[in-house]
């Protein structure tokens, strides 16, 4: 019997071995993908361009000469009438198995995106192949010149992007992200907005210098729906974060406490935000309360050291700054675009959700007419190392 | 027939390995599409739900010592409708192994690896657990106890997606009313319910004593792992996303990445489904052919273990259509409520109660 | 040999062997004897010539065999022989303590006295042997025996029963390091060849009377020497009465090696894995008889069988029980991963380059898809190539004589490792795993890692065919056949399945000995304390 199920065991590992290996594509096999992007066309068809890595460039090995001389990736593009026709053309052109798993990012041409991007996150989504990790990024101007760039530090743009985003904490939207904001009522998704820039030079011995373009985080992109309909500078993202309650990094130049100088600067670590609804039946209010910490960056050297004393009027300098801040980039929701940004309306419907049930259609409307107020506090923790601006002693 | 025994541990854990493989994948996102983000309460009703299941199957199974969930039907209704009892529970135990033979090719051949046939899968998972059903009950349990460790993994992995969970995104509780929560509980509970294969395991506990101990705890088990789970995803998703996708867990293990070092963990899903998977498959397997062999009356249920898997692999092209979508609709549609009420509830209820009438008359007279 | 006829009923498992053994009693005629009775069952007579005469028509054509005849002392007229292997014997003891004593010494001893033929025997057994150990027969098969064996026999004119002297005395193995089993610190010697040597070294780890050696004889030509060894009142009586009836059923030609017992009293013939263990080494026979095991010896072999075998043995080594328990638990868990890696690791790499791409970092699949550019083969045919090569080399370092042995192993790691990839035809990544695979089969238990070598093969097609599914499936397969599994009853994957808490603590880990109060339980199937309880060592409270 023992032989018999032995026998059978083989018989179907046999059987399974003699057609071959179906799925079997060996690494050589595959271009992989680096980062995607999708363009509308003039036209008004629909071309994705990839960005596939070339992996020879990636070799540290004897092997592989590994210098800068390589090309480290090569962009291809394929139009067609919708996303999948524009992926079948590139597969006619690409001589290997296209790999989207280790697709990182998805860059939409703002021509595409002012259209509406829903279709792409669908066939993202839909694909299986591609990762829901993937981050969304809109370009001005055309996703496949994005893609084009290279970059110095990195070899790809695609990867390029991916490290700054993730060094730009709170920015980055990764598909699935993505997709729960556009299908949650009460927000509306917002997407960093990525574009490339003139930045630095090489210095090559000899030849002189070769000018750099490199990717660079420009703000974020406001939708409504799966369209988009104006943008955020990075000061106007950060204010939008801080509104988030998002952990997020950068510098503000707030008054210094002695009122002298430029100002000191102040590194926002984050902190926390809390919205809360109040809605009688007509009129709708929101209070909200950010709770911000931060730490000293920097000090003119004319600026009175900062101390125990003068550390509390610090924080109120702070905190203004942070909601005069907050406040444009409420308004600019409010006014200018009309979106809810920030998740209002999910709050809203945590608290009054029979309430919601009637206004969930038409939220953009009571949103744009609803009064915010809002209210900061800031704690600055960290002086940094030194007490005294440098230099200062001279001065006086 | 059966000469292994196993112990209640044991026993508890192969009742949640004939649960969760599966469930785990897809009872989220059924739930919550009827329910939103109250379908942790329609677990809840699930759940509750399944304990009463649990506890009449015990005390059926307690009634007579030493015999299945196939034999005692004999003893409380008469030969022939007791043989006809027999026949649908075998049928069914066909219908729940042949399910998961398609449910797991079709993953496999759909999702992972889209040009091999899925018939090479079903050959492959009826085969092993085949191999498994053939050395007994008590080997069965062994090599799930031997796997069973992995799922602490899942724990972690529940741990690390933790920082990604946002507490709000189930608020407002109870914002759908209560009969979608009611209606959200029906699929749960056709997976909890299938606490009666306790029918089939009992007479081989070795301590028969702790059986109420083991159904109860086992229910309760795979209740904290399906609630983790559909608590787990809505977190991290909200209702909208994990009602949109087929596998919400297996998505949630997906979108863990920590700084890029701990991710592509999805593959640790991948490996734990399938080993639970032939576990599940071997639990049914074991139910259809122990069940054959006590319908005619067989020495030795050895001799069935290759027929039945060859009727498996048949059921399960026959049965369940093309593809997921159709597989989908036979569980919410057309199966689970009659198999819910039929053989989970019906049954041994009707059983348990034509026993006690009998049993107060004989006592009587 | 009547009992040939029952070979046919062996298990099957040395078919092979069996059919070779039913042609020896047709080939070889009995040697029947002057009366026409088969020589085993034939019984001395009371001439001296006649029953030398047998003797040498039973060992004719044995050209070793010395006769000699002479005469007692104390009375010329009573003739003796003795009979023994040239090459067999300590000739020394046979001059000074026989033929000397008998031939010249007597007449001093007792001076006067006439001995008469009818006295001779027992005085010579009582006064005119200088001999530790003497036996008297009267059958023929045991006389052959012990000449064989290298004892001497002494045959006495008259008298129909013979004295066997025990003089062997031939080369054997001095007591060396193991070389299969090295160790850092603990005890070094190795068992020899030699049955008596290694029940001695048994004897001095264990100073009990409750240590039983039985000894027993296996084999029809062979006649090799088999001790059972356990301890009395830890071991399992019913598993010494199984080792015995299954020793018993033995019936093969020759027992050269303990490896023809093992796989004649596996519980599972089939089974890749060996559910008999075999070490080389007296401390570690020692620490399983405590717990419970019996141990076989095989003259003619340093390997030592012991059962009940548990698959965590091969993880353990008689090493961790000397070291600290903290290192010892760490090297356990290392070795447990070594496991793993050289069952799993190429068919996970075949897995991860030719199917389940996406679980690799984006980098290192570029990386590997840049060495991989050059290579014609997929990635299967390249692992399968190169594990069968680094079979060969392996192979090649065992069998060749050691002063070449070098330079294969120089020539492998040039040849494989680096012509190989410099030329493009083996990816550096499918060497490094291949490598590490061969080391880690290095790290733990050899009888098991010889296992996992063949196992790893079929993981290796299983996966070259289907992926990580293949894998699993594969893995979960040989996961249900160790569940099967069972030796001399006892499960084999005990105690981590079905779990015994207490027993936990000498499997992946390895306890403090303080906390290991207890022998396993599956083993000798009750509760047994080993050891006092609270002997944690603690500090005097006083501080000086």
């Amino acid at each position: 019997m023992r032989k018999r199920i032995a026998s059978l065991v083989l018989l179907v590992l046999l059987t399974s071995l003699l057609p071959g290996c179906w799925d079997r594509y060996d690494v050589s096999d595959l271009a992989i993908v680096g980062g995607v992007g999708v363009d509308r066309v003039s036209s008004g068809r629909i071309r994705m361009t990839l960005q596939i890595a070339l992996p020879s460039a990636f070799y540290g090995g004897q092997g592989g000469n590994g210098g800068q001389s390589t090309a480290a990736s090569w962009v291809v593009s394929g139009e067609g009438k919708t996303v999948a026709d524009a992926e079948a053309a590139l597969e006619k052109v690409v001589p290997r198995k296209i790999f989207w798993d280790s697709c990182g990012i998805l860059v939409v041409g703002d021509q595409m995106a002012r259209q509406g991007i829903g279709s792409v996150t669908d066939f993202f989504l839909r694909h299986g192949s591609t990762r829901e990790t993937m981050l969304v990024m809109i370009t001005k101007g055309e996703a496949r010149t994005f893609l084009e760039t290279s970059s110095v530090l990195e070899r790809m743009s695609s990867q390029a992007t991916q490290i700054l985003d993730k060094i730009n904490v709170g920015y980055s939207i990764q598909l699935w992200k993505f997709a729960e904001m556009l299908d949650s009522k009460g927000i509306e998704p917002v997407v960093p907005w990525v574009s490339i820039q003139k930045a630095g030079v090489v210095p090559e011995p000899g030849k002189g210098q070769s000018q750099v373009e490199q990717p660079v985080l420009s703000g974020m992109a406001v939708f409504r729906g799966d369209k988009v309909i104006g943008w955020l500078n990075t000061r106007e993202t950060r204010a939008l974060l801080w509104l988030k309650g998002k952990e997020t990094q950068g510098a503000i130049t707030v008054p210094s406490p002695d009122g002298s100088g430029p100002g000191t600067s102040v590194k926002i670590r984050g902190g926390s935000a809390q919205i809360i609804p109040e809605y009688d039946g007509r009129s709708l209010r929101f209070q909200v309360n950010l709770d911000m910490n931060a730490d000293v960056m920097e000090q003119t050297k004319n600026e009175a050291p900062v101390q125990a004393g003068t550390i509390k009027t610090l924080d109120t300098r702070t905190a203004q700054v942070i909601k005069q801040r907050v406040t444009e980039v409420l308004h600019k929701a409010q006014r200018d675009y009309g979106v809810d940004i920030f998740g209002f309306g999910q709050a809203f419907h945590r608290s009054y959700k029979k309430d919601w049930r009637e206004m969930k259609d038409r939220w953009d409307e009571d949103f744009t007419g609803a009064d915010v107020n809002i209210a900061v506090e800031a704690h600055v923790h960290e002086i940094g190392l030194i007490s005294q601006g440098a230099g200062r002693s001279k001065n006086d | 027939m059966e000469q292994g025994k196993i112990d209640s541990k044991q026993a508890i854990l192969l009742m949640m390995s004939t649960v969760l493989p599966t469930a785990i994948l897809t009872v989220p996102a059924v739930t919550v599409k009827f329910a939103q983000q109250d379908a942790w309460l329609s677990l809840l009703v699930a759940l509750s739900v399944a304990l009463i299941i649990a506890l009449l199957i015990v005390n059926l199974g307690l009634r007579f010592p030493g015999k299945t969930l196939f034999v005692y039907p004999e003893e409380i209704l008469g030969k022939i409708v007791g043989k006809i009892i027999c026949g649908l529970y075998i049928g069914y135990f066909l219908q729940l192994g042949s399910a998961v033979v398609r449910e797991f090719s079709l993953f496999l051949g759909a999702t992972i690896m889209p040009n091999t046939p899925i018939v090479v899968f079903t050959i492959l998972i009826i085969a092993v657990a085949a191999y498994a059903v053939r050395n007994g009950l008590e080997v069965l349990s062994r090599f799930n106890q031997l796997f069973i460790p992995l799922s602490g993994l899942l724990v972690i992995m529940f741990l690390l997606s933790s920082k990604e969970m946002n507490l709000t995104r189930v608020l407002p509780i109870f914002d759908t009313g209560l009969v979608p929560v009611l209606k959200g509980a029906a699929y749960p509970l056709n997976w909890l319910g299938l606490i009666v294969t306790m029918g089939v395991m009992l007479p081989y506990l070795n301590k028969p004593r702790r059986a109420y101990r083991v159904a109860v705890i086992a229910t309760l088990l795979n209740g904290l792992f399906l609630l983790a789970s559909i608590m787990g995803a809505l977190l991290l998703f909200g209702p909208h996303l994990t009602a949109n996708w087929l596998y919400p867990t297996y998505d949630a293990v997906r979108v863990i990445c920590l700084d890029h070092v701990v991710e592509r963990f999805e593959s640790i899903i991948l490996v734990m489904w399938l080993l639970g998977g032939f576990v599940k498959l071997g639990v049914f397997y074991y139910g259809a052919v122990l069940g054959s062999a006590q319908w005619f009356v067989l020495e030795d249920y050895r001799p069935l273990v290759i027929p039945v898997g060859v009727i498996l692999g048949a059921l399960s092209f026959l049965l369940y259509g093309e593809n997921v979508a159709d597989l989908d609709h036979f569980f919410t549609d057309a199966g689970i409520p009659s198999s819910v009420l039929i053989f989970e509830i019906g049954i041994p209820l009707a059983l348990l109660s034509v026993d006690l009438l009998r049993g107060k008359g004989r006592r009587k007279g | 040999m009547a009992n040939f006829t029952k070979l046919s009923k062996l298990k099957p498992k040395s078919l092979g062997q069996n059919q070779e053994q039913d042609k020896h009693p047709a080939e070889q005629p009995e040697k029947v004897g002057l009366s026409g009775v088969p020589w085993k069952d034939q019984i001395l007579g009371p001439d001296l010539e006649t029953n030398i005469r047998q003797i040498k028509a039973i060992l004719n054509n044995c050209s070793d065999v010395i006769y000699r005849e002479f005469v007692l002392a104390q009375n010329e007229r009573i003739r003796l022989a003795l009979v023994y292997m040239d090459s067999m014997v300590d000739k020394a003891q046979i001059s000074e303590q026989i033929m000397k004593t008998l031939s010249l010494e007597v007449p001093l001893v007792v001076i006067g006295e006439e001995i008469t033929q009818a006295q001779a025997l027992e005085f010579i057994k009582q006064r005119g042997l200088c001999i530790h150990q003497v036996k008297e027969s009267d059958r023929f098969r045991d006389l052959i025996h012990a000449i064989l064996s290298g004892d001497t026999v002494l045959l006495v004119d008259g008298h129909p029963t013979a004295i066997i002297n025990e003089t062997r005395g031939y080369e054997s193995r001095s007591i060396s390091e193991s070389e299969t089993e090295p160790t850092v610190r603990g005890p070094r010697e190795a068992f020899v060849e030699s049955l008596g040597v290694n029940i001695s070294l048994i004897r001095r780890k264990i100073k009990s009377p409750d240590l039983k050696i039985e000894t027993l004889r296996l084999g029809e030509v062979s006649g090799t020497g088999v001790a059972l060894v356990y301890i009395e009142g830890i071991v399992n009586e019913s598993l010494v009465s199984e080792v015995k009836s299954r020793m018993a059923r033995i019936k093969v030609d020759a027992i050269l090696e303990s490896g023809y017992i093992e796989e004649l009293i596996e519980d599972s013939p089939w089974s890749p894995f060996p559910t008999v263990n075999h070490t080389e080494k007296p401390d570690r026979v020692a620490a399983m008889m405590l717990e419970g095991r019996v141990a076989i010896l095989v003259d003619g072999t340093p390997f030592v069988l012991s059962v009940p075998t548990l698959f965590v043995e091969s993880l353990q080594a008689s090493e961790d029980y000397y070291e600290r328990f903290w290192f010892a638990s760490a090297i356990r868990i290392v070795r447990f991963l070594a496991m793993i890696t050289s069952l799993v690791l190429p068919g996970l790499y075949i897995s991860l380059v030719s199917f389940n791409h996406g679980l690799l970092p984006t980098t290192l699949l570029l990386s590997i898809a840049a060495q991989r550019e050059t290579v014609p083969y997929p990635v299967f045919i390249e692992v399968l190539a190169m594990e069968i090569t680094f079979e060969f080399l392996r192979e090649a370092g065992i069998r060749l004589p050691r002063a070449i042995g070098q330079a294969v192993s120089i020539v492998g790691a040039l040849v494989v490792g680096q012509a190989a990839v410099q030329a493009g035809m083996v990816g550096a990544a499918t060497v490094i795993v291949v490598a590490l695979t061969g080391i880690a089969s290095f790290v733990f238990a050899y009888s098991t890692s010889i296992s996992f070598r063949l196992l790893r093969f079929a993981l290796i097609l299983l996966s070259g065919v289907l992926g990580l599914v293949g894998l699993i499936s594969g893995v979960a397969v040989i996961g249900i056949h160790l569940c099967t599994l069972r030796s001399f009853g006892v499960p084999y994957l005990s105690p981590l399945v079905p779990p015994t808490t207490v027993d936990l603590k000498d499997t992946f880990i390895r306890g403090p000995w303080w906390a290991m109060l207890s022998r396993p339980r599956l083993v000798v199937k009750e509760e047994q304390q080993k050891q006092a309880t609270e002997l944690k060592p603690t500090p005097p409270e006083t501080r000086s």
